[in-house]
């Protein structure tokens, strides 16, 4: 389990928190030691494994918890959101790591994430709004079944404008402006180039991805709500408030 | 790895609990030794109401005539004090450990802990161990100011002290943890402080003497019935009294009677934290 | 090794505040030896008479005041002593008139009770007492007999002592100084008398007399000087004093000189 935000110990240092991490999950000592020196090469952290938690920068830490969550045996792992609020480099990394767990030691990987493009990679996504699966499947078959091809055209002159709305009325998305969108698949847009070709300012494809299928699925309004108690916590805890970490 | 993984498997589970149960109590331990603001608390506490309340009031209370009583016990001020501070320095700690009870059910340990295999019970007589383990060395560190409060300590005086105190932190530290488990946010450890440490503390016959020589109608004329009574069931009165046996051989309330309240205090606050930790 | 730095580390920082705590050990509470130190002499409140505590007699001057002379020596201070005649006289100590004022120092038959300790501080024990019964001849038990009670010092346990007397059907005469003691058993007004244990082995062996303590229901004391409470510095290099008194066997010459010795805690308790 790697949770959102650091549950690391930041008076510990890095490697009693594996070990602690090894004690409390029941992981003999002999394996202990050995799992703590190969997760912190695999996360690249044995120059600092003597260093104070608190001194790891956050990506550093995110590391840190991936490798605590590798400490003991289990088959499947939960990442809470490991890539929230990181650089791009570490999320990358963080990837990697992910990826390598995957294939080398057979684990059963669970993420969830608000990057959606992170997702691609994946085996299966699913997508939940307020508690609710609203699909679950592989990441080409959502995009299949939530996600049309959108075929972008610009016309050159207002007559041909005029005779593609007419002639593709059943699969028009609608007008942006100049363009045109209108419901695609591959033979539409190679019938559509055959005939239009040479008459066209400007043709695109808007690619089915993740995102489109999030949002088409969970709508677009934003999700404000009242900082509970728990909120109010974390920021006196982030504020510096004592006897927090 | 394959190998390694079915070894981690085969351990009892006793030993997998008792592995995970030091695991937290070293945590615990190790934390407040680097935590530099409770180390500053430990000293500056005990410095202050010692040396600082004990020698300025030592003058008011001492015989000036002999065979004329000024002060009802017959000890110095700052003997009478001592073990009422070593009470203040467990209690301060034992609740401050506690408290980091919220924090780290939010945001912290507890959150990781709570999904491995130890049971809740375990997790939490870690924790409690560990803050009653420190509130101990915080104890301690008054007992080294013995030699200036003129309280003499004997290897038998301390073995009982020291049995005392356990008992004492650990009942304050389930205190402080049943406490933590009602409140949902923190934002300062002030509210404790004020709001429990302090009142618990004046209250528990610690800075002033309820006479043993007067009856209980006597001494609701020395003082306001209110004082009087607060104190009486005010229960760390009785930690203070029992503690104050041990080492300046000052009773005001049977010794006994500290003993078993301290030693229900804790096993009932225990299992209450325990209650809550279960349904948390 | 790396963790072992570690480990050092946050020892250090509770070693630091440990070496702070002691240190604050070293620092005077008080002023009282300052002030004995300032006057160049320390002085105490004795009564007249208290064989052989306090006597007379020059060239025997008492064990208190020979013990009390070489506490001075070793604070390096002049001794000056204030006898007064109420001290022990009346029942209520508070009639002696001493005070913070007259003397630093409390010496000539002071036990260490509750009773001591309720008013004063108490040096080391230095010679253990209780109560001891005086006969011309051995007696069985004081059962019927007339036996005159000498209390002097106060600090022993007087209710002890009266509800034990009381218990064993004796007719009490309280008496005023050793010497109403001594004339009683010589003249057969008493046929026993009861007082401190110390003052008793003296007596009898000045007037061959019989002696034995009291049963061991009545407690059994230390002596040892009284000091005013609160006074922890003085304190301090009083049981310094004795313990240097101790150790270079000066303590156990002057007892042995005034015969206290055989009343320590080794001596057999003869059966009464």
């Amino acid at each position: 389990m790697v949770f959102q935000e650091p549950s690391l110990d930041d008076r510990l240092t890095v490697r009693e928190n594996l070990e602690l991490h090894g004690l409390v999950f029941g992981v003999p000592r002999a394996l202990r030691r050995k799992r703590i020196e190969e997760m912190l090469a695999l996360v690249e952290l044995t120059d600092w494994s003597d260093k104070p938690a608190r001194t790891l920068s956050s990506g550093m830490k995110r590391r840190l918890e991936i490798a605590r969550a590798l400490i003991h045996d289990s088959e499947i792992i939960l990442f809470d959101e490991p890539t929230a609020g990181l650089d791009a480099q570490s999320r990358e990394r963080i990837w990697s790591y992910v990826r390598r767990l995957r294939d080398e030691r057979k684990i059963t990987v669970l993420v969830t994430t608000h990057y959606i493009d992170e997702v691609e990679g994946c085996d299966r996504v699913c997508v939940v709004d307020h508690g609710k699966v609203l699909a679950l499947d592989t990441p080409d078959a959502l995009k299949r079944d939530h996600c049309r091809q959108v075929l972008r055209i610009v016309p050159k002159s207002d007559d041909d404008r005029q005779e593609i709305l007419s002639r593709y009325a059943d699969r028009l998305e609608g007008e942006a402006g100049e363009s045109i969108l209108l419901s695609s698949s591959d033979s539409l847009v190679e019938a559509v180039l055959a005939e239009y070709g040479t008459r066209l300012r400007s043709l695109s494809i808007d690619a089915p991805s993740l995102e489109a299928v999030f949002l088409s699925l969970t709508g677009r309004e934003l999700r404000d709500q009242v900082a509970g108690p728990r909120e109010r916590t974390l920021a006196f805890g982030r504020r510096g408030g004592e006897h927090t970490r | 790895m394959t190998n390694d993984d079915t070894t981690a498997m085969r351990r009892s589970p006793l030993l997998i609990q008792l592995g995970g149960l030091y695991g937290i109590w070293l945590r615990e331990v190790k934390r407040a030794i680097r935590d530099r603001g409770q180390l500053v608390g430990g000293i500056s506490r005990p410095i202050l109401w010692v040396l600082i309340l004990g020698i300025g009031l030592n003058p008011y209370f001492r015989g000036e005539v002999y065979g004329e009583v000024t002060f009802v016990v017959p000890f110095t001020y700052l003997q009478f004090i001592f073990p009422a501070v070593v009470v203040l320095n467990i209690l301060y700690t034992s609740v401050q450990s506690a408290v980091s009870v919220i924090w780290d059910r939010e945001f912290g340990f507890l959150r990781e802990v709570l999904v491995s295999p130890m049971s809740r019970g375990m997790v939490l007589l870690g924790k409690v161990l560990g803050g009653a383990t420190v509130a101990m060395v915080h104890g301690c560190l008054v007992l080294l100011l013995a030699r200036f409060a003129d309280v003499p300590l004997t290897l038998s005086d301390i073995v009982k002290a020291l049995g005392l105190m356990a008992m004492l932190a650990f009942a304050l530290t389930s205190l402080g943890v049943v406490i933590a488990n009602r409140i949902r946010s923190f934002e300062g450890f002030g509210v404790f402080s004020n709001a429990v440490i302090l009142p618990l503390y004046f209250t528990s016959s610690s800075i002033f003497p309820l006479d043993p020589a007067l009856t209980r109608a006597q001494a609701r004329i020395t003082y306001p019935e209110w004082l009087v009574t607060l104190v009486e069931i005010n229960p760390l009165t009785y930690a203070v009294d029992a503690l104050r046996g041990v080492l300046i051989d000052y009773n005001q309330f049977d010794p006994r009677l500290g003993i078993a309240v301290m030693a229900v205090a804790g096993l009932v606050l225990f299992a209450i934290a325990l209650i809550d930790f279960r349904r948390a | 090794m790396l963790t072992l730095r570690r480990l050092a580390r946050d020892l250090g920082g509770l070693g630091i505040v440990i070496g702070l705590l002691l240190l604050v050990s070293v620092l005077p509470p008080d002023t009282s030896l300052d002030e004995v130190k300032a006057n160049g002499a320390i002085r105490a409140c004795i009564p007249t008479t208290y064989p052989p505590l306090v006597t007379s007699d020059p060239d025997r001057p008492g064990l208190d005041i020979e013990l009390l002379r070489e506490v001075a020596d070793h604070i390096g201070v002049e001794l000056l002593l204030s006898p007064s005649d109420a001290i022990g006289r009346d029942f209520n100590p508070r009639h002696w008139a001493v005070n913070r004022g007259k003397c630093q120092m409390l010496a000539g038959g002071v036990v260490d009770s509750a009773l001591t300790r309720s008013f004063l501080e108490t040096g080391p024990p230095y010679a253990e007492t209780g109560w001891a019964v005086l006969a011309p001849a051995p007696i069985a038990n004081v059962e019927g007999l007339t036996v005159g009670v000498l209390t002097l010092v106060s600090g022993l346990d007087r209710i002890g002592l009266s509800s034990y007397l009381r218990a064993n059907d004796v007719a009490v005469r309280v008496l005023r100084n050793e010497k109403a003691l001594v004339d009683g058993l010589a003249n057969g007004e008493l046929d026993a008398g009861v007082t401190e244990a110390v003052l008793a082995g003296w007596l009898a062996a000045e007037n061959g007399l019989w002696v034995a303590p009291l049963p061991d229901e009545l407690a059994r004391y230390n002596l040892v000087f009284g000091m005013w409470k609160g006074d922890l510095t003085l304190k301090r290099k009083i049981d310094q004093a004795f313990r240097q008194l101790e150790s270079d066997g000066t303590l156990a010459t002057v007892l042995e000189r005034y015969g206290a010795a055989r009343i320590g805690q080794n001596a057999p308790v003869p059966e009464l």
